[in-house]
């Protein structure tokens, strides 16, 4: 609705303060976030000039729109990201406590509630640890505030073909490139994070290249 | 425009009235009621000026996860019939009501499905030297419906239609594309009686809208396997064999009479839908 003032009134000729700053509060109220629909102009006045631009943040690798914020990372070619066996998946564990992987998370700040999509690709390798004659895994998957979502997730076995049955599988087999998504719909405003997470039967994992990205849409 | 008269509401030094400071307050109010863009400088609106009645949102969007955490068994395949990964609560998303794409929109589907084991426990990967399209595994593929059933996205290959053994499915780079489907291959760790690929597969299909308008209704990801991509003389296919016959006479543990056991976990999908010049 339009900006409604407090008619002043009193019995005297003198403006209190309070009335006065009382409507000039409503007057940056609703300049600042309450214009509504029927106060403007029904046709065409707002064209694409009229958008704010985007500011993007070097450091964080984020840009923030008006209708939404982007952000992601990619590793650098020296770059590599373990995650051991020992707080994870040593002795083949049927529930495997889950880790962060190092710099693969991305913490964002949602003016209002959005619609967020996270993608992401890894290439992990995972050298066996001795005595361990099963076919370890290793995994990863989406972490959103903290929790790990296993509809995200990738798997691979350790890649040593030395456990392998080479006339049955080829050295191939092993090696499985990770790639996944997730989209949280109406995602509360608000600082969250994201990141990828995982466990390791084998010795340890780590991730030769790695890329993580998300896109919010504001509601 | 929405215009506010700048009469000051009294001289410097003096008492003001509260007549005046009313007139003031109603001649922004007039003047809230009337902007135009000539109220608007240029880059000058952002999210906070306006109330969320306003806005409206950019992209439409729908996800679903199958919510499955242990292997599921698809038995009997042959690649011969192409089947919805109905496991779990599934793999299709609804819209309703429907969402009209226009020409300019952008339909974005992402999805992936974890292709867990299967039956052919001495699968390996098979390289013929006189048949180099010796590739072999399972597809996973989205398929849409705009009103007339579920049916593959436009220019993709034709994935979802049954065929009798042996037949080739043209693809190419053109209208008979396989840039929606995802791959996964047999090959896998022997593990007991079973072969594990454990391998989740990500497929992404990027639609931007031509024509006239059409009404989506619902998207979801069907599997058809074990299929055989192939190549001979620069042609290329997806072959629907007969496992016992050339060019695919090697071993493999799968055929009409021993048709394959494909075990699917967690599955999920995402469309999003971005505006176009609608």
């Amino acid at each position: 609705m339009p900006y409604v003032p407090t008619t002043i009134a009193g019995p005297t000729t003198i403006v209190a303060s309070a009335d006065v700053q009382g409507n000039l509060d409503k007057m940056r109220n609703y300049v600042d976030g309450t214009v509504a629909t029927a106060d403007l102009a029904s046709t065409g006045w707002c064209e694409s000039k009229h958008i704010m631009r985007g500011h993007y943040d070097p450091i964080t690798n984020q840009h923030s729109f008006v209708s939404g914020l982007n952000a992601g990372y990619q590793s650098r070619g020296y770059e590599k990201s373990f995650v051991g066996d020992g707080p994870t998946s040593r002795g083949g564990v049927t529930t495997s406590p889950q880790v962060s992987y190092p710099n693969t998370g991305i913490s964002f700040e949602l003016a209002a509630p959005a619609n967020v999509m996270f993608q992401y690709h890894a290439f992990p390798i995972s050298p066996p640890v001795s005595g361990v004659a099963n076919t370890p895994l290793t995994e990863i998957s989406i972490a959103l505030d903290n929790v790990s979502l296993a509809s995200t997730g990738s798997w691979t076995f350790t890649n040593d073909f030395r456990l392998l049955a080479l006339t049955t599988n080829g050295p191939e087999s092993a090696t499985n490139v990770w790639s996944g998504f997730y989209l949280a719909k109406n995602l509360a405003a608000g600082k969250h994070s994201f990141g990828l997470r995982g466990a390791c039967e084998g010795k340890y994992t780590f991730l030769l290249n790695w890329s993580v990205s998300m896109e919010a849409y504001y509601l | 425009m929405g215009t506010i008269s700048n009469t000051n509401v009294g001289p410097a030094g003096e008492i003001i009235s509260k007549t005046d400071v009313n007139t003031k307050f109603s001649d922004v109010a007039t003047a809230t009621g009337t902007l135009d863009a000539s109220n608007v400088r240029s880059e000058g609106v952002d999210r906070r000026t306006l109330a969320a009645s306003r806005t409206e949102p950019i992209v439409h969007v729908d996800y679903t996860s199958n919510g499955v955490t242990a292997s599921t068994p698809h038995a009997g395949q042959t690649g011969q019939t192409p089947f919805y990964i109905a496991d779990g609560t599934g793999l299709t998303l609804t819209f309703a009501p429907a969402v009209v794409l226009k020409a300019g929109d952008l339909l974005r589907i992402n999805y992936t499905v974890h292709l867990y084991s299967h039956n052919d426990s001495n699968y390996k990967s098979n390289f013929v030297a006189t048949d180099a399209a010796d590739s072999v595994g399972v597809i996973f593929f989205p398929t849409w419906n705009i009103g007339a059933g579920y049916v593959v996205l436009p220019n993709q290959a034709n994935v979802n239609q049954t065929f009798g053994a042996p037949a080739s499915i043209t693809i190419d780079s053109t209208n008979n594309r396989t840039d929606s489907i995802a791959w996964a291959s047999l090959e896998g760790i022997q593990s007991g009686g079973t072969c594990l690929p454990r391998n989740t597969v990500h497929g992404a299909a990027y639609v931007l809208h031509t024509g006239a308008d059409v009404s989506l209704t619902n998207i979801q990801i069907n599997c058809r396997g074990p299929i055989a991509y192939h190549a001979v003389g620069g042609a290329t296919a997806l072959d629907i064999a007969d496992w016992t016959a050339d060019p695919y006479a090697t071993p493999y543990g799968f055929n009409a009479s021993q048709p394959l056991s494909i075990n699917l976990m967690s599955g999920q999908v995402s469309a999003i839908i971005m505006r176009g010049d609608s």
